[in-house]
């Protein structure tokens, strides 16, 4: 196997471009939907199911740069540029979270728990770089929602992670590209 | 559910608490002044009793508009993409806020405006 080492890594490569682009496609499907509308602010964070399912199957680097063209690509599409720092650091901060729960206590959590996580410390990144931006710490009266809309929607996105986790572990490819990337640690 | 779990759970939990208590339990208390800040400096205080009033802010960065009305205010009109200050509606409530993060702004509501404490009622 080792001299297709080559191949495999285009493989991964082509199968992280695939998850980054379906990241961008349910962002954009996200942005038509009135969620926000109850809670501003606020978003199912979809694209964050392959974000989790990256992490799940193969590096830190990986979901890094699945991360980086997601919010760069949704930001391009959607026109959305004076809010992409704050995009970024919510991306940053639940990367972060869900990296180091799924590296050092996979066992101790389960998917939806370190969903949950991420969509949390998205809101807290979110929240504490607009509270830098605008000089006050008194946009943290907001955060009772957003940990809300972050628990709410970190059990959907865990859920439906899981169910995507599983269907791609039947796929023997996918099983045999996720085990030669922990064989290489 | 995995012990992890739990303990997230509890956290979360807690957090909420911490949060959500004092920010719900003065809820009823008067609601005198807004306060609006514009790139993190003050802009304005408005009393929200000056039903009708309407307060545009022009930056280099967009355009808002907003209105007090029924002893809260509201942002009526923003010229910034995501319209997401719109959504927050009339906030009449102590601590309410209402951000545009795009044109940076942020308005909040105090109590008696210089009163610093914000208490609902002294009793002797």
């Amino acid at each position: 196997m080792r001299s297709f080492s080559e191949a495999d890594g285009l493989r991964k490569l082509s199968v992280i471009a695939v998850f980054a682009s379906l990241a961008v496609v349910l962002g954009i499907l996200e942005s038509m939907m009135p969620f926000a509308t109850a809670i501003p602010g606020a978003k199912p964070g979809l694209g964050n199911i392959l974000v989790l399912t990256c992490l799940w199957f193969f590096t830190g680097r990986d979901a890094l740069w699945l991360i980086a063209v997601k919010t760069l690509l949704t930001a391009f599409i959607l026109g959305t540029f004076s809010t992409f720092l704050f995009s970024v650091m919510g991306a940053l901060a639940s990367f972060a979270v869900m990296w180091t729960m799924l590296r050092f206590a996979r066992r101790a959590f389960s998917l939806t728990a370190v969903s949950v996580a991420g969509g949390v410390a998205h809101n807290l990144g979110q929240l504490t770089a607009a509270a830098a931006v605008l000089g006050t710490v008194r946009i943290y009266y907001y955060l009772p929602f957003l940990l809300a809309a972050g628990i709410v929607t970190g059990v959907f996105v865990g859920l439906a992670a899981r169910h995507l986790i599983r269907s791609l572990n039947r796929i023997g490819l996918f099983r045999e590209m996720a085990g030669l990337e922990r064989d290489g640690k | 559910m995995k012990r992890g779990d739990l303990v997230l759970m509890l956290i979360l939990a807690a957090g909420l608490a911490i949060f959500a208590v004092p920010r719900f339990s003065d809820s009823g208390s008067a609601a005198r002044t807004a306060i609006i800040e514009v790139d993190g400096r003050p802009y304005m205080t408005v009393g929200l009793d000056e039903d009708g009033r309407e307060i545009e802010i022009r930056t280099e960065r967009g355009y808002n508009r907003l209105r007090v009305s029924g002893g809260g205010i509201e942002m009526v009109e923003a010229d910034c993409p995501d319209q997401l200050c719109i959504g927050f509606g009339h906030i009449h409530r102590l601590h309410e806020t209402i951000t545009c993060l795009p044109h940076r702004v942020f308005v909040y509501i105090t109590g008696d405006a210089g009163g610093g404490a914000e208490l609902d009622a002294v009793v002797f």
